[in-house]
């Protein structure tokens, strides 16, 4: 019997082709010769879509690819769908064999991030989490490069894989940090606590208690003020506004007094004193009762002013508005007209409503020099 | 005399006897194939694939059958169905060239371009030669964007100097959206069969989407003389008469691309 694959003659009586392997007796077997066709639903959607060539060979190359990887790894069966290559960068690499490559993408990556994490908030941190993301984007790229075919292909895949992950890993990512610790920078000094450059890093308020505790060092907003000053002779306005990092003395209700430089709260000296002691005047004398939703912090982590042209002259500038304003009216408080508070202008700038913190500060960072956690 | 009219003892044409195809069906599963091909070059594809399904209930070991409903499936735009179906041919004629180079084509149209060529590569090695594989083989270069198609193209031809060949080539062109690369092939098929129709409508087809809009008139008139009741070519007419002026058409026509 000749064979009608590949014509070789085969001995009567046996069944497959000793040659190709074909069956002799394809004439008389039962098999369906009907292929199977594309539904008319499909294919008319397919029609209609724009582009569906590029869909289809972008959806197929993914698919492929995964595939592929899918069937290098063994990963077991419950994993649906090969995510976790995309999303950790170096494992596609791995699963596809080159293991020295997928090392080296993970490595870079873990690296750039545990110290773009150590470093967070401040420009070198931003840097090596900026670092760590390119590692992530250069693996999506390599993993596009070697195992995806066709330009388009491969440029579906880098921009889809980058979507991906960024959705499903930096986003999130992002978000679940930004619950639970904030940076804040510092560009003006205010001697000696606060530095230039300091990263300071701050718990949001959803995490505080509703009021904060005495001691608590907490980022908050100044409540913003225009001050006007007399200074050699000269009429000065100041602008104070926004935000301040400073430590909390006592919290409503409380009663606080303050003579010959020291705090007592409720008439037991306080063991807590504002973050630049040093920067209280010399006769601040005060007594007073802390009411409902405030707390008591006294500002002295202000920057100091700065004065342009010809009034930057030595002694023409007040060492900080804030206690040097009760000399002078303030011009007005909050958002125009005048005011009819009457009590001392650093009283008002003190007694600080709860709503403006804006969390609590806890560690304190000089790229490269120190770390310091805030008690 | 009417009562043997319709005995089946064989016919001149029909192709020599194989050891696994019984005798007395290979006459229709001949006259099934050949109405396939002619309806293949009319372009109608659906009936040409149910005539390979007819053709294939008759005869099972019509290779060309298998690979006619592979090469139907995927000039309607069937790919994955084409791959599957070439799947299934290939277990019952292992290893067959032209089977091969199906599957191939099926997983080119499905992107994967480096399955296609280990396909179209183990095509090649398979005993015989056909202008199929080699259309394939170009098909290939061209979905890799890669500058060997012609020389595949044109080995096609040589393999075989059937007009349907050209034709095909330039369809595999426009399929890619090159009609500017397939038009010189439509005017071959032309060349070589000038009475088919449907390498009028195909070179038509190109020459409108180039906006070569006087040829693309005349060849679908061309097409509609020769075939009054060609619908598609009606329509394209039609569009011919009422389209604007496009700057993709013009590019195009001036690249030639």
């Amino acid at each position: 019997m000749q064979c009608c694959n590949c014509r070789f003659e085969n001995m009567p009586g046996v069944a497959h082709c000793g040659r190709c392997g074909a069956s002799l007796r394809l004439a008389t077997a039962v098999i369906d010769v009907h292929p199977p066709r594309a539904g008319a639903l499909r294919k008319r959607l397919q029609g209609a879509l724009p582009g569906r060539r590029a869909a289809g060979r972008l959806s197929n190359a993914v698919r492929d690819l995964m595939r592929g990887v899918w069937n290098r790894v063994e990963l077991p069966h419950s994993l649906l769908w090969p995510l976790p290559w995309i999303l950790i960068p170096g494992w596609p690499q791995w699963s596809i064999g080159q293991r020295a490559r997928g090392t080296l993408f993970l490595t870079v990556w873990l690296l750039c991030n545990l110290c773009g994490l150590l470093f967070f908030g401040g420009p070198l941190g931003n840097l090596l989490l900026g670092l760590g993301l390119a590692c992530h984007a250069g693996s999506i790229i390599d993993l596009a490069f070697t195992s995806v075919a066709g330009g388009l292909a491969r440029t579906g895949v880098i921009v889809g894989g980058m979507a991906i992950t960024g959705l499903l890993v930096y986003r999130p990512a992002a978000w679940g940090i930004g619950q639970i610790v904030q940076p804040v920078v510092i560009t003006a000094a205010a001697p000696p606590f606060l530095e230039p450059n300091d990263v300071f890093l701050y718990r949001p308020a959803a995490d505080l208690p509703v009021m904060p505790t005495p001691g608590t060092v907490v980022l908050y907003n100044l409540s913003r003020a225009d001050v006007a000053s007399r200074t050699g002779g000269n009429q000065l306005r100041f602008t104070l506004e926004g935000m301040r990092i400073e430590r909390v003395l006592a919290t409503a209700g409380q009663k606080a007094a303050f003579a010959g430089g020291r705090l007592t709260v409720d008439g037991q000296p306080s063991p807590w004193l504002p973050l630049n002691p040093g920067r209280l005047p010399d006769n601040l004398t005060f007594e007073l009762t802390i009411p409902a939703r405030c707390c008591l912090i006294l500002p002295t982590t202000s920057p100091q002013p700065e004065l342009r042209g010809r009034w930057r002259q030595a002694g023409q500038i007040p060492e900080d508005p804030i206690w040097d304003a009760p000399a002078a009216l303030p011009a007005n408080s909050g958002r125009g007209g005048a005011t009819t508070d009457a009590r001392p202008f650093w009283e008002r700038m003190s007694v600080v409503r709860v709503d403006a913190v804006i969390g609590s500060v806890f560690l304190r960072s000089q790229p490269l020099s120190r770390f310091e956690r805030i008690r | 005399m009417a009562r043997f009219d319709k005995l089946e003892i064989g016919s001149p044409g029909a192709e020599p006897q194989t050891g696994c195809s019984p005798a007395g069906e290979e006459h229709n599963a001949t006259w099934w194939m050949k109405q396939a091909d002619e309806q293949r070059r009319c372009g109608w594809y659906e009936n040409a694939l149910r005539y390979y399904s007819r053709a294939l209930e008759e005869d099972k070991s019509q290779v060309a059958g298998w690979v006619g409903q592979v090469q139907m499936l995927i000039a309607l735009d069937e790919p994955n169905e084409a791959d599957l179906w070439s799947r299934k041919a290939l277990e019952l004629f292992p290893a067959h060239g032209d089977l091969l180079a199906g599957r191939a084509q099926a997983r080119c149209r499905l992107g994967d371009f480096k399955q296609a060529f280990t396909l179209s590569d183990g095509a090649f090695q398979q005993e015989g030669n056909s202008a199929y594989r080699w259309l394939v083989r170009g098909e290939i270069q061209v979905a890799g964007a890669k500058d060997t198609d012609r020389h595949c193209f044109d080995k096609a031809q040589l393999v075989d100097a059937d007009w349907l060949v050209p034709l095909e080539i330039a369809l595999v062109y426009w399929h890619y959206e090159r009609p500017g690369l397939g038009l010189p092939r439509a005017g071959r098929a032309i060349e070589a069969a000038p009475d088919r129709y449907y390498a009028w409508y195909v070179q038509g087809l190109m020459q409108f989407e180039l906006g070569m809009n006087g040829p693309a008139r005349k060849s679908l008139q061309m097409c509609l003389e020769l075939s009054p009741q060609h619908r598609d070519a009606q329509q394209r007419l039609f569009e011919l008469d009422n389209r604007g002026w496009s700057l993709r058409r013009a590019v195009r026509r001036l690249f030639r691309s």
